[in-house]
């Protein structure tokens, strides 16, 4: 079931277009990173989700109904966090929680449950300090309570780890892992290692545009980088290297460097198992000293750059 | 219902942030001290003048009430602008008013919540400040109309509503609070002006209501003179504050 549609999404500003004919598919549990580096769309993307900002073109839905400032009735079913989340600074966090509730149309003992719940789970019960004191990563964890306290359907998280350091950001992931099994996240963030820990689909946006679409699984298996980074030594270094150019597997030798008879190389191969069986055998063949073999992993990062590349 | 638990907020919102204190606190000062700076005038000038003799006539409690009503339309509402100008646009810069209205809750209800706290703040400033005013006067003067000067207190409090609405249908249309209290600042001194320009504006316009306070006091006019200003103004304060809302609707966060 697909719980947030766009088509055609479009966003000019004067003259520069921010967001350029969106057309996005979300489906109901997933949680979706929109990947991306500044200036990519991300916010704009949201804020029009979120009826905030109106498109210049094409129309969003969620949850079937057709995104507006003025359709309040989808609102109850999500939640939203916005990249720098504000507070009323004179209240406190159950206070800020319990008004976010009624909002939602939640009362009674159900909201006071429901308040206490999410203060524990945010780390933030027992603080009796006014939200004007509280340092960044709590407003974050706040930021995120709030935009549970309706046990919503989807949950919009602009940047939520953009400005934490590592241990806030490291609560924050560890808090949408917690209810990512309950509700739709559609993640906006800019830092690859996040997405890679709670994503399960990710489109990547650039310059507007979304680039690529897929499931976390089926991007890296098109886009990781099969590779060996391998160091020897020996005299027979450059029939080494004809030798192994001739092998139908490999794709593309880089040379690191090389002095001293000692050379290192980064290999793509097409098929690691072979090449893997393989090399050891040329190398003693060339009576080559093995100083180092490693198997290359490609992150997030690798991949991003290579959609982007391929543009 | 949203409209209600905003404006329980908002009223929370004006106790927690002291502005409790400042609305009433400018509106009693000038409620107690107007009838003893009337009172003692003729005396005060008196002994400034030195050897020059000058007659003054005896101070009246119309007098009195004269100057609370001056003063109140002058720095009294340039107080309520000054509080009331960041009222929508210091939550549209911040970004609280994204969290909000991520919410059920319409552009509208934000709005006219803040103008219902708002106004119930000035309700109550009005109403203690005039009760001020009136018992430094009786403890001043012989004598004191209490219905003369009630009935000022109200045309007072419909212009006072108007500055109010026009101050927060300002801040809603903008993000800069300084902005607002420009735009409001400006429709004040407008609607003093406009009066004088047009025998039809001295009659019916807003600024009517404050120019014909003193003739209030004096019991030269009774309500039912100053009726159609009176509605007139309390339709402008309402049709000003849905446009502030309608713009904000309109408008991108």
């Amino acid at each position: 079931m697909i719980v947030v549609k766009t088509e055609n999404l479009k966003k000019v500003y004067s003259e520069v277009v921010a967001v350029n004919d969106l057309n996005l598919e979300i489906k109901k549990g997933s949680v979706f990173g929109l990947l991306g580096p500044n200036g990519a769309g991300k916010t704009t993307t949201l804020k029009m989700l979120m009826g905030f900002t109106r498109p210049t073109a094409g129309n969003a839905f969620i949850l079937g109904q057709k995104v507006s400032n003025n359709n309040l009735e989808y609102r109850k079913k999500i939640g939203y966090l916005p990249d720098v989340p504000a507070f009323y600074n004179w209240m406190r966090a159950d206070e800020y929680l319990i008004f976010s509730g009624k909002l939602m149309g939640i009362k009674g003992q159900a909201l006071k449950d429901k308040v206490n719940q999410l203060l524990k789970i945010s780390g933030l019960d027992g603080v009796d300090t006014k939200i004007g004191g509280f340092s960044r990563g709590m407003k974050q964890r706040l930021g995120l309570a709030q935009a549970l306290i309706n046990n919503p359907e989807i949950v919009f998280l602009d940047e939520p780890t953009s400005a934490l350091d590592p241990i806030g950001r490291r609560e924050v992931l560890e808090l949408i892992k917690e209810f990512s099994g309950n509700a739709t996240v559609v993640l906006s963030t800019h830092i690859l290692t996040d997405v890679e820990r709670v994503c399960d689909t990710v489109g990547i946006l650039n310059k507007g545009s979304l680039i690529k679409k897929d499931t976390m699984t089926s991007l890296k298996n098109e886009y990781i980088e099969k590779a060996i980074m391998l160091e020897v030594s020996g005299t027979e270094i450059i029939s080494f290297e004809k030798n192994l150019k001739k092998k139908d597997w490999l794709e593309k030798i880089e040379k690191e460097y090389s002095e001293n008879n000692s050379s290192k190389y980064k290999i793509i191969v097409n098929d690691l198992e072979k090449a893997r069986q393989v090399i050891p055998g040329i190398i003693s063949e060339h009576q080559l000293k093995l100083n180092k073999f490693d198997l290359i992993e490609s992150t997030l990062e690798d991949i991003f750059v290579r959609v982007v590349n391929d543009q | 219902m949203n409209l209600q638990i905003l404006f329980i907020k908002d009223l929370k919102e004006i106790v927690k942030t002291y502005r409790i204190y400042v609305i009433p606190a400018v509106f009693l000062f000038f409620g107690f001290s107007s009838p003893i700076i009337a009172y003692f005038l003729p005396e005060l000038i008196d002994s400034m003048a030195g050897e020059i003799e000058i007659i003054m006539p005896t101070p009246t409690w119309q007098e009195a009430f004269g100057e609370y009503f001056s003063n109140l339309t002058q720095m009294g509402l340039l107080a309520v602008i000054l509080t009331f100008m960041g009222t929508v646009s210091a939550e549209k810069n911040s970004g609280i008013i994204q969290m909000i209205l991520a919410k059920p809750v319409s552009r509208y209800s934000f709005v006219f919540s803040k103008l219902f706290a708002n106004c119930l703040l000035l309700i109550v400033s009005v109403f203690i400040s005039y009760w001020a005013c009136f018992y430094s006067t009786i403890i001043l003067f012989p004598e004191v109309n209490l219905n003369s000067t009630l009935l000022a207190s109200v045309i007072f409090l419909v212009y006072a509503l108007f500055i109010a609405s026009l101050t927060i249908a300002a801040s809603a249309v903008t993000r800069s609070n300084i902005l607002a209290g420009g735009i409001a600042l400006g429709g004040f001194v407008i609607s003093s002006i406009l009066p004088v320009l047009h025998p039809f504006l001295a009659e019916y316009s807003p600024g009517a209501l404050q120019q014909n306070l003193e003739m209030v006091i004096a019991g030269s006019i009774t309500f039912s003179d100053l009726i159609f200003p009176v509605l007139i103004t309390l339709l402008l304060s309402t049709l000003l504050v849905y446009l502030g809302a309608f713009i904000l609707n309109r408008q991108e966060l």
